[in-house]
């Protein structure tokens, strides 16, 4: 177990660069990520036209692992559908399971760089809470949490 | 003639080598790296005398307690029963009677919330409790409140996170029933003036419960000298076993008392029509309690004696004064906390990095820190952070591991920030 398998170059740049780090006005879906034992907040945002996710963004205070997830979610998911983003979600959670192969590293693309978290049970967490925020966000709940 | 007991009987200055050398697992390494330990306040090590004792009564004596008229039952009895005796030594109690078993701080505030206050509280009444408080001195009082209807009130803290205690003489008043306290913040370090705080609440008759977890590790505590009504300590936090603590109370408050738990031990006589109760403190102690713990625990008091709580308190000052100075030139570091009267506890945030993330790097180094809100939620939101990292001290740490920390601390800010 190395840190630099954890801190991936990639994490570290989503986390100091966070992209699409804002509120969204004319958002139609949003939801809160909170795991309060861990102190990571965050609010994930998206704009949905029919079964398309037009634009993703997410604003507030987590570990570098929660920004550089959500981050990368806010990028993988826009411009995509709803189900492929739904679909992303659930192969994060197989990668982060330990269910490494190819097939699922290149179905992941980029979110692959979150591979090295699988290696510390106590973080997986922080991992899939954009995740699980912006699914609350499509199902229309308020909040979501991995603790 | 047999082996003098393993004891430090020098009066001078600590001597950190020496100390160390009672702690097995201050020898091990983390990730490669030699441990540096700085998660005393979450809980503490334990010394071989401790690990011991455990280990001697399960080979030696294990027996069950109080009842048996055999050998190992007699000599386990023993062996338990001076560890509450060694207790009143350590916590200046006037007896051991004086001294209940329980699981820990948590469950001596449930016992006294419900046993104690429950009965002599309603709607009207009020409890106060400081903003500095372990949910566990939070928690018992608010399931009260729901229960008898009485209110919770909170003695605010300054910047420095120190009670304010103009505001806290304004809260005294005769709808007060009962103060709970925490001697020693876990998530600030603050040393609270309990006996002065003591000393107004009594004037407007109000018993006062102080929660000693962090305190007892740390100085030397004296609960006659204090006055206070009732005071825990939990093992684990006090270099001894986990699932064990100690409840002090006055003998007039424990006489006065319902039981908490029923069952064994705690009656003399039961028929199905009536059960007459057993003496303080068996009167609190239903059922087999944790033997080994019990007697883990007399074997640390003891350890803890030898040493001398004050010399340990004047060792922690300096290893205190020394880390708050070495952070303080790390940049981007707040130290959220900074009573005059401190006990060895940094809690801190840093510019960029989430505590979560440096408990990660520096775990990487061979560092145990705590991070996350240190079950103390209400001080973080006063303080406005979600979470804190701390570094928090016992008189096995030194000053070279502070060092090792901080250029840890300086690794991880590169890293991230």
């Amino acid at each position: 177990m190395s840190l630099q398998e954890l801190y991936r170059d990639a994490v570290i740049d989503h986390n100091r660069n966070p992209r699409n780090f804002s509120e969204m006005e004319d958002a139609t879906h949003h939801s809160r990520g909170l795991n309060a034992l861990c102190g990571d907040d965050i609010r994930v945002y998206l704009k949905l036209a029919g079964e398309a996710v037009r634009a993703a963004s997410f604003i507030g205070q987590a570990s570098a692992i929660t920004m550089a997830s959500a981050s990368m979610m806010t990028e993988a998911i826009a411009g995509q559908s709803r189900d492929h983003a739904l679909s992303q979600c659930a192969a994060l959670d197989d990668l982060l399971a330990g269910e490494i192969d190819e097939n699922l590293r290149l179905q992941l693309g980029p979110l692959a760089a979150l591979e090295g978290v699988r290696q510390y049970p106590s973080r997986i967490r922080a991992a899939r809470l954009p995740w699980q925020a912006m699914k609350a966000a499509l199902e229309g709940r308020e909040v979501a949490s991995t603790e | 003639m047999s082996a003098a007991p393993k004891t430090i009987v020098d009066s001078g200055p600590l001597d950190v080598t020496v100390v160390r050398r009672d702690f097995p697992i201050l020898s091990r390494e983390v990730h490669g790296k030699p441990l540096i330990y700085f998660d005393n306040a979450a809980s503490a090590q334990r010394p071989a005398a401790m690990i011991n004792a455990v280990r001697n009564y399960y080979e030696e004596h294990n027996a069950n307690i109080h009842r048996g008229v055999h050998t190992l039952a007699e000599e386990a009895t023993t062996e338990y029963e001076s560890s509450r005796t060694a207790m009143a030594q350590l916590l200046n109690a006037p007896s051991e009677k004086n001294l209940v078993f329980v699981r820990g701080v948590t469950e001596g505030i449930n016992l006294v919330s419900q046993a104690f206050v429950r009965p002599r509280v309603g709607p009207g009444d009020q409890i106060l409790v400081s903003h500095m408080e372990h949910h566990s001195n939070i928690v018992p009082w608010q399931l009260l409140a729901r229960q008898t209807g009485c209110e919770l009130r909170v003695i605010p803290i300054t910047d420095r996170g120190e009670i304010d205690l103009e505001a806290f003489e304004r809260l005294l008043s005769d709808k007060v029933k009962m103060m709970g306290l925490v001697h020693v913040s876990n998530a600030l370090g603050t040393i609270n003036p309990a006996r002065q705080m003591i000393e107004r609440a009594h004037a407007h008759g109000i018993p006062v419960l102080l929660d000693g977890a962090q305190a007892m590790p740390h100085m030397p505590v004296d609960v006659q000298a204090l006055d206070c009504d009732f005071y825990c300590v939990s093992g684990h936090k006090m270099f001894g076993p986990t699932g064990v603590g100690m409840l002090y109370g006055k003998s007039n408050w424990l006489e006065s008392m319902d039981p908490y738990h029923g069952g064994g031990e705690m009656i003399k006589h039961v028929t199905f029509e009536e059960t007459l109760f057993n003496e303080p403190p068996a009167k609190f102690e239903a059922g087999t309690p944790n033997i080994a713990g019990g007697i883990g625990l007399g074997a640390t008091a003891r350890y803890l004696l030898g040493i001398g709580m004050e010399r340990i308190q004047a060792y922690e000052a300096e290893l205190l004064e020394y880390a708050t100075e070495a952070v303080s030139t790390i940049e981007g570091l707040r130290i959220i906390g900074t009573a005059e009267d401190k006990a060895g506890v940094i809690s801190f945030t840093l510019e960029g990095i989430h505590p979560h993330d440096l408990g990660t790097i520096l775990d990487h180094s061979g560092v145990a820190i705590r991070t996350g809100h240190h079950c103390a939620m209400p001080a973080m939101q006063f303080f406005g952070v979600p979470a804190t990292a701390r570094a928090s001290l016992a008189f096995y740490n030194t000053r070279e591991e502070v060092d090792q920390f901080v250029s840890a601390v300086r690794k991880a800010r590169e890293m991230l920030a």
